[in-house]
């Protein structure tokens, strides 16, 4: 039973490879632009790749840019073949290159699905690799002494001024880590001795938040130290008032920010894909319908075209057949080579 | 005393026709990327327009705008007036126009170069500008409450943030204004009053500067209170080290800022001017050599080969050949013997009828002179050359020429 038959006149045939030529141009550039998305969505996770602790997420990227340059080949090649398909001469040749490169170019199309499901699958990983990254660059926040984390503070007050965040979850997350570094605390004055004395690691721990997390918005001067001590200021409820800090947690930013660049690049993700899976099953349709012109004298019949000659099911046992005769072949090689002598014994009987 | 004065032959001409409509186009796009950096720079300025005193350094993106659009429509033009160069049926249209065309296409590519003198030139109008602009929103800085100045507090705050510089000359500017609004000050504290009495006019005064200030490349956490003050930190001078506030000024940095884009545009400007420049002289080349042709009815020049077939009869018919821009008769540099004509010389237009004969290209470049004594001829011969511009007119001879 063949599967989703057409009828293909001439003109049809000519319409179909001159229509499909044209979309192969079409496809070619999308996958351009599909590279282009990838290569863009990897630079700008790596902006951020020192708050991120894990580099699962970039799969994402890679893969839409490994698809990206697998089908401009493929849309190429479809291209070609659109070109050679009308001259009977010269479309024999593709005839035993087509069906792998069917195979492939359906694996490569389905990776396209399989990249934009990964995006939305990939967001537990990504926000749990931000919060340990942030937590991290919160704690080494002071160590602008040390070798390979100076930077730290540097990249974690920029961050925290670019995209209007404090903190990893809030600005709380500052009150339990000493970000003053020791090199500028008095040791000798009491407030320094009492705070550190206070906690259990003899941290100087302090209710206070870097000046990265004041929000230039806020009609008042910054309070950024004592943040929990009303009475240090003048008019101030913490509780109540709406402080001149950024609200949101850098981690939630982020993830905000990442997820919202992936969903613009969904949708085009899956047209690509649409496009994509059209024009290989028009490249089907024509060259089942040339490969019923082949060898007749008229170039102008009628001929049928179809996805599979037979059925899905006997399509596919024919192909598992084709395979296991393929290494039987291989076995039966190394068999007949290690055994010629009883071969030959056989061959006279049964003649 | 001619200026410039160029010979030209009729395939220069025609090339020249040509090289000129192809650079006519490169010049209108040109005139779009001035017309575009224009509105690239006007924007820029707008967006810091909060922190200028006066729009006077507007004049520039406006200059480029109006010479953008006006380039973009003279070599629109100009491409038209060269199709119809090489047309001697057609380029007569545009002699009335051409005068003012030329006025009006000299005047904006000077205003192209002017523009471009002019950011140069107000440089200075930008810093004053600026300096007064910056001045008053440092004042204003407190006043989130007073309406028309709520935002100067955001803008400020996001300008020395964007643009990593503090205050107007530097840091210390803040130091000469109340900055805190009185709303946050607690006037029953000693050290509020102190700080009032201190000064005549009753303000406020701090050695502090705000948050927007800091500096995050800094290795300490931000001293942004008691700056001058040594004893209020633990291991800091501030006359010997490194503050880790920035350094520039606001001033600077946006006249460093500006002056940056402002030679980009000016080194791109120039270049469209050169090309525009060089547009409008071959223009003027192209069209004072068509008009020397314009005169010349009895010599016409024209690309053809006469292929006499069918129906010529006998006849010692010449071509001549001849030089072109040639007022008189020279000698001929080559000429050929045709077949006959089919009776006298009266008829011999029949040779050339269009109708009846095929006339093809050749190398020859044919001058034909209608009579030896220069007798005019009605209508012209076939003029083809390259393959932008084809006219064909049929040739019809005179009744007795003595060919």
């Amino acid at each position: 039973m063949v599967l989703l038959k057409l009828k293909f006149p001439f003109q049809k045939r000519v319409r179909l490879a001159q229509g499909l030529w044209l979309l192969s141009w079409v496809a070619m550039f999308s996958g351009a632009i599909t590279f282009a998305m990838g290569v863009f969505l990897k630079t700008e996770l790596h902006r951020r790749s020192e708050v991120m602790h894990s580099m699962d997420i970039h799969i994402v990227p890679n893969l839409l840019m490994a698809v990206g340059l697998a089908s401009v080949g493929i849309n190429i090649c479809a291209g070609k073949v659109c070109q050679d398909s009308l001259d009977p001469s010269r479309f024999p040749r593709w005839k035993t290159f087509l069906p792998p490169f069917f195979f492939l170019s359906v694996f490569v199309s389905s990776l396209l699905l399989v990249a934009m499901i990964l995006s939305f699958a990939l967001q537990p990983s990504l926000e749990e690799s931000l919060k340990i990254g942030l937590k991290n660059g919160i704690r080494f926040y002071k160590d602008t002494d040390t070798p390979g984390r100076c930077f730290q503070k540097e990249t974690i007050d920029r961050l925290q001024i670019e995209f209007q965040c404090c903190g990893n979850t809030n600005y709380r997350d500052w009150f339990e880590v000493q970000w003053v570094s020791s090199r500028y605390l008095d040791f000798t004055s009491k407030e320094v001795k009492d705070r550190v004395k206070s906690n259990i690691d003899g941290r100087y721990l302090m209710d206070g938040v870097p000046f990265s997390c004041c929000n230039p918005s806020s009609p008042r001067p910054c309070i950024q130290n004592s943040l929990l001590d009303n009475a240090a200021h003048y008019d101030y409820e913490y509780q109540t008032e709406e402080l001149n800090l950024h609200k949101r947690g850098c981690r939630q930013a982020l993830v905000s920010y990442y997820m919202g660049l992936m969903n613009t690049i969904g949708p085009c993700v899956l047209l690509f894909f649409l496009l994509q899976m059209s024009i290989l099953v028009s490249l089907r349709y024509l060259q089942t319908a040339m490969e019923g012109v082949l060898g007749e004298e008229n170039l102008e019949i009628e001929t049928e075209g179809y996805i599979l000659e037979k059925g899905v099911k006997e399509t596919l046992l024919e192909t598992k057949e084709k395979i296991m005769k393929l290494l039987q072949f291989a076995q039966v090689g190394d068999a007949s080579a290690e055994t010629p002598g009883t071969e030959s014994e056989e061959k006279p009987a049964t003649a | 005393m001619v200026v410039g004065k160029m010979l030209f032959t009729f395939q220069k001409r025609v090339k020249l026709a040509q090289g000129l409509w192809l650079l006519s186009w490169m010049s209108t796009l040109g005139g779009a990327v001035t017309f575009t950096l224009g509105c690239f720079l006007k924007t820029e300025l707008r967006r810091r327009g909060e922190v200028m005193d006066n729009t006077d350094i507007h004049c520039v993106p406006n200059t480029l705008m109006i010479v953008g659009l006006a380039s973009m429509g003279i070599n629109y033009f100009s491409s038209r007036i060269c199709q119809d160069a090489l047309d001697a049926g057609r380029f007569p249209q545009w002699k009335t126009y051409l005068k003012p065309y030329f006025g009006c296409s000299i005047f904006f590519t000077t205003l192209m170069l002017i523009s471009v003198i002019l950011s140069y030139a107000m440089k200075g109008s930008l810093e004053s500008s600026l300096k007064i602009g910056l001045k008053n929103g440092i004042r204003f800085y407190k006043d989130t409450d007073t309406p028309g100045r709520c935002y100067q507090k955001q803008t400020i705050d996001r300008l020395q943030m964007e643009f990593q510089c503090c205050g107007n000359s530097d840091y210390r500017d803040w130091f000469e204004v109340q900055w805190i609004s009185n709303r946050y000050l607690d006037f029953s504290s000693k050290e509020v009053k102190d700080r009032i009495k201190s000064n005549v006019d009753g303000r406020y005064l701090v050695d502090g500067v705000p948050f927007s200030c800091c500096n995050p490349s800094s290795p300490r956490p931000c001293i942004q209170y008691k700056i001058t003050n040594n004893s209020a930190h633990y291991n800091y001078e501030h006359e010997t080290e490194e503050l880790n506030l920035f350094i520039h000024g606001c001033r600077e940095a946006l006249v460093d800022y500006y002056m940056g884009l402002m030679n980009t545009i000016g080194a791109v400007v120039l270049s469209v001017f050169l090309i525009q420049s060089s547009v409008l002289a071959s223009l003027r080349l192209l069209q004072t050599s068509m008009e020397a042709v314009a005169g010349q009815e009895n010599w016409v020049e024209i690309d053809v080969q006469l292929d006499v077939m069918g129906g010529a009869r006998q006849s010692n018919h010449t071509l001549t050949v001849h030089n072109n821009f040639s007022q008189n008769i020279t000698p001929p540099i080559r000429s050929k013997e045709l077949g006959q004509t089919r009776s006298s010389p009266a008829h011999y237009d029949d040779i050339w009828h269009c109708s009846e004969h095929h006339l093809e290209i050749s190398t020859l470049l044919i001058k034909v002179p209608f009579t030896q004594h220069r007798k005019t001829t009605n209508g012209k011969l076939f003029m083809r050359f390259g393959h932008l511009f084809t006219r064909q007119q049929c040739f019809r001879g005179p009744e007795n020429a003595n060919f």
